[in-house]
């Protein structure tokens, strides 16, 4: 009877680790919809906590983004957060993404930031802004998420859509 | 009966021990390349990328090379450069000077492939007679074959292990005493 038991628990032990190893990850890439043309921009939501920085070149950026400014905002309110870009001197027509970083602009940025450091890389745990940039190079893009994130959402940093490892631009928020 | 409490340990333990073994690119990153996203170059025999993550040896791999006409000019392979990057050939020499876009693909041990890509600008010689390029095609991992999934290195699934060996031994510690005093 014991031996019973003992099978049995191992059967269990077994099954869990069966049940872990299979579970899937999440696809790489971005999810649809993460920047949303509705929200309300991060300097416009009441009772919001404001963190600003501008837009300045990074030298990962591909040739001809040399007058490429903007503006990332980031409100920490009831509901949450929300950030908002904004962008001149894109290339016309391009999609982009930006994400929030943990490390500073100086670095480039350093890796995404993330709400559990050893959760998803997939928003809501990342912030991210998926955009297009209009006929003059201009954009603009906001993302909210339900968590009032904490001080290590330290800078925005975007990239064409196509060519991730370009980082173009970084804005500290500060 | 011993024996088997013993087995089941022993069990347990290794079990553990291969969850807990180094764990190879989980959520990787390029955390450098030479040439540097954006540089600008005139000499091009290699392409180095480096992850934030140790890269296994067999992880499936792809880099890709591509001059200004989207024609492709890496020579296929990909080897380990260290424990964290890859190092990808390149033709001895190139049709173009311009914009050259490097796609590189990795998956790891989980089967989560990352994806990357980034441009830089080549002024070095040219040979307009090189060639002519492969077509560039899609640069994907995703039809090799997956590693392991039981080395998965995801943190929730080593502590399961170690909450799973410790319910082991729980069970099997005071049953193996109670078991060896038996006449």
């Amino acid at each position: 009877m014991r031996t019973g038991a003992l099978v049995s628990a191992a059967a269990v032990g077994l099954a869990l680790l069966a049940g872990c190893g299979s579970t899937p990850e999440p696809a790489a890439g971005h999810p649809t919809g993460a920047g949303d043309p509705q929200a309300v921009p991060a300097a416009a939501v009441p009772g919001g906590r404001l963190s600003s920085g501008p837009f300045t070149l990074l030298p990962t950026a591909p040739q001809g983004y040399e007058g490429v400014a903007g503006t990332a905002e980031m409100a920490r309110h009831d509901g949450g957060t929300t950030v908002t870009v904004t962008f001149t001197g894109l290339r016309p027509d391009t999609d982009y993404v930006s994400h929030v970083h943990s490390g500073q602009c100086a670095e480039g940025g350093g890796p995404h930031f993330r709400i559990d450091p050893a959760g998803s890389e997939m928003p809501p745990n990342e912030i991210h802004l998926k955009f297009r940039s209009d006929a003059s190079g201009a954009a603009t893009a906001t993302a909210e998420n339900p968590t009032v994130v904490g001080a290590d959402a330290r800078a925005v940093v975007v990239h064409p859509a196509d060519l991730m490892d370009n980082r173009v631009a970084c804005a500290p928020l500060s | 009966m011993r024996a088997a409490v013993l087995s089941l340990a022993a069990a347990f333990a290794g079990t553990l021990l291969l969850l807990l073994a180094p764990p190879a690119l989980a959520h990787t990153s390029l955390t450098g390349a030479d040439p540097a996203p954006g540089a600008q170059v005139d000499r091009l025999e290699r392409i180095r990328l480096e992850f934030a993550g140790r890269v296994a040896p067999d992880a499936p791999r792809a880099v890709a090379l591509l001059a200004p006409d989207g024609s492709r000019w890496d020579d296929g392979a990909v080897t380990p450069d260290g424990e964290r990057s890859l190092v990808a050939g390149v033709a001895p020499r190139l049709p173009a000077a311009g914009e050259y876009t490097v796609r590189w693909c990795l998956l790891g041990p989980d089967g989560h492939e990352q994806r990357g890509g980034y441009v830089f600008t080549y002024t070095g010689p040219v040979d307009p007679a090189a060639g002519p390029g492969a077509p560039a095609g899609d640069v994907s991992c995703a039809a090799q074959a997956p590693g392991d999934p039981a080395r998965s290195p995801a943190g929730w699934l080593i502590g399961g292990a170690i909450a799973i060996a410790l319910l082991g031994a729980l069970i099997a510690g005071p049953l193996g005493r109670r078991l060896a005093r038996r006449p």
